[in-house]
């Protein structure tokens, strides 16, 4: 004897007789029947998401341009070496009085570049970058004194 | 006869997986290989932010090294020069250049040690410098001389000390041999003392920032 529920939701009525099946499919079931597999369908779109995870978060890693690191101290006190270096070179590092390095100096490095010699009193609240040349002695007479040039880039 | 099946949603799909893949099966029924591939990333993005930030340290780290290192030799070689303009000064007053080689010394950074050689005749004086920051064990010897040998023994921080030798033939080898904190070591100096006046040998070490940058130099003014 056979019998026959109407089907509703979340139900699925399997109606067996001696020689016939019926058998009611939702939607999956009708794309499988018609040949429609979602196994590969899946497997694509987690590969496809793996790879957008990498190039969204490379661009977003190396997208930035870089932190400009902290050189500028290094390179000041260098051009400051430099700049008293070629004081030297010329004479004129010995015979002048600390006013006239400072003007001398001033003129031989960049702008934004401050400066004092030999005299670390009221010097700004920044960074403060301190070189040291050393003296020992002009025409015949032994001075053996350093210079100390103080400096530091105006904000 | 008929059969009447409740499916909720998971069972509708389980049963949909175990009809379409015999056996293989995740939690839900679904394939686990994709999800490899998302593991995958995962760990590959963690990489690349780790390589970012190593690199990125290590090259400003070199750069500040190296820009450090550079400046410390150019002080170096203003030491230097500095020292062979005293040996210049030294040549109106031989005896003075033993008190601006000291006071020099001692204002200068870096350790040093220095040999003042004053030739007079067939006479030459021997001043051992040592501003090293430690004390060292000296002796100071040279051919063709009397005496051959001088046993110093230790010279402490900022300290000189100096030795007559009278030469029995105007090519000399003076060697001074010293030993610091358990090494040996030795310095060879050749003298004409039929050309000579005034010779300086200087070994001077500079560090900064873990960076040690060394030179030693012999000058002679004849």
């Amino acid at each position: 004897m056979s019998k026959i529920i109407l089907p509703t939701k979340g139900m699925r009525v399997e109606r067996e007789n001696q020689t016939k099946k019926i058998i009611f499919f939702q939607d999956e079931d009708r794309r499988r029947n018609l040949g429609f597999s979602s196994k590969g369908y899946i497997y694509t779109l987690e590969v496809m998401i793996a790879i957008s995870i990498i190039l969204i978060s490379a661009a977003f890693i190396f997208g930035k341009p870089p932190v400009k690191p902290e050189m500028e101290l290094s390179i000041i006190k260098q051009q400051g070496f430099n700049a008293i270096e070629y004081l030297d070179q010329k004479d004129l590092l010995r015979q002048l009085n600390d006013a006239e390095l400072e003007n001398q100096l001033s003129s031989l490095l960049s702008s934004n570049i401050k400066l004092r010699v030999n005299n670390n009193t009221g010097l700004p609240n920044q960074t403060v970058i301190a070189v040291d040349y050393y003296i020992s002695g002009y025409k015949g007479t032994y001075l053996g004194k350093r210079i100390r040039l103080f400096l530091w880039e105006e904000i | 006869m008929m059969k009447i099946i409740y499916l909720q949603d998971e069972d509708r799909r389980r049963e949909r997986t175990n009809r379409r893949t015999e056996g293989t099966s995740g939690s839900f029924g679904v394939s686990s290989k994709g999800q490899m591939f998302i593991i995958a990333s995962i760990i590959i993005l963690v990489g690349l932010i780790m390589l970012k930030n190593i690199i990125g340290i290590y090259a400003t780290v070199e750069e500040q090294q190296h820009q450090e290192t550079d400046i410390a030799d150019k002080q170096l070689i203003n030491i230097k020069s500095e020292y062979e303009r005293i040996l210049g000064l030294a040549t109106f007053s031989p005896a003075s250049g033993l008190d601006y080689l000291s006071s020099f010394s001692s204002l200068v950074p870096g350790k040093k040690l220095y040999l003042y050689v004053r030739i007079n005749g067939s006479a030459f004086n021997v001043t051992v410098g040592n501003f090293l920051d430690d004390k060292i064990n000296c002796t100071l010897r040279a051919t063709s001389s009397s005496p051959s040998e001088y046993f110093i023994g230790v010279l402490g921080s900022k300290e000189y000390a100096t030795r007559e030798f009278q030469a029995l033939s105007n090519n000399i080898n003076l060697t001074l041999s010293y030993e610091q904190q358990g090494s040996s070591i030795i310095e060879t100096i050749p003298i004409d003392v039929s050309k000579d006046f005034i010779i300086g040998f200087f070994d001077i070490a500079i560090e900064k920032k873990g960076m040690l940058v060394r030179a030693k130099e012999i000058y002679k003014l004849r």
